[in-house]
């Protein structure tokens, strides 16, 4: 049955609660069957969708023509926001080149 | 690149295609290199690039069609019914991940985005206001009615 903690599952799950609340769910949770049970199926539900959510890949066509774009030309080669861009992707490109080729 | 992949999911789910996707992550850099002067130093750069993302798709032609014809859900605030079905049922629905995912794609957007950003970015309700540009306390009750939406969708699904 819901009670008055029963709206607040959600936040209390997304660790959204201030501290004090926080304790205090969980004191009930512990005590009240019903709360017990919404929370183990919410939090199913919320894994659940985690897991269904990553569904969509970019193609390798894709990427590499954003990287393009996002290459520093004249003008900008010092942009901030390439470098935080692009960061990662010259780090992938290092790692996946590991170890170099030793002639 | 950082966000990349995310972002490519994130717009995917949005345009429910692959080629509007593309379209739409590409602007979403070309507007976030333009832009990036405005980009205050300090504020969240996830939730900024999102926000970019997402008003791009908002002024987009399915994305201003996929706003239009849903109704808000401020204003719908009490046309969800109760589901019926037990929480292991709706729990066996949801681990059948095809069928969860067909759910999530039939939410209208501002459900689905809003579950995307909590439960797959994992965000910060803050985050997420930053992100949609709502208050607080919004994105608080628009999420407990976008998964009782996706609970309803599942039970439907399961009488099917
Ligand atoms: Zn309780």
């Amino acid at each position: 049955m819901a009670d008055e903690f029963t709206s607040k599952l959600d936040a209390y799950l997304d660790g959204e609660l201030a501290a004090a609340d926080m304790k205090a769910l969980d004191a009930h949770v512990r005590a009240c069957p019903a709360c017990a049970a919404d929370v183990l199926g919410r939090v199913q539900m919320k894994r659940a969708i985690k897991s269904a959510s990553q569904r969509y890949e970019p193609r390798s066509e894709f990427r590499a023509k954003i990287e393009r774009r996002l290459k520093p030309r004249a003008g900008f080669p010092k942009d901030p926001l390439y470098f935080r861009l692009a960061g990662i992707a010259k780090h992938r490109i290092y790692v996946a080149r590991w170890p170099p080729h030793l002639p | 690149m950082p966000l990349f992949s995310q972002l490519y999911n994130f717009a995917h789910w949005l345009t429910q295609d692959r080629s509007e996707a593309e379209d739409l992550v590409q602007e979403t850099y070309v507007k976030a290199l333009r832009g990036f002067s405005g980009f205050q130093q300090g504020t969240n750069f996830r939730a900024w690039m999102y926000r970019i993302l997402r008003n791009t798709f908002l002024t987009s032609r399915s994305g201003s069609k996929a706003s239009a014809t849903r109704p808000l859900e401020e204003e719908d605030q009490e046309q969800l019914p109760a589901t019926e079905e037990t929480p292991e049922s709706i729990f066996i629905a949801s681990s059948q991940k095809e069928m969860l995912q067909n759910a999530l794609a039939e939410l209208p957007v501002p459900f689905r985005e809003i579950l995307l950003l909590c439960d797959f970015e994992e965000m910060s309700y803050q985050e997420i206001s930053d992100t949609l540009g709502i208050p607080a306390g919004t994105v608080m009750s628009r999420l407990s009615r976008a998964r009782r939406a996706l609970r309803l969708t599942l039970s439907k699904k399961l009488k099917v």
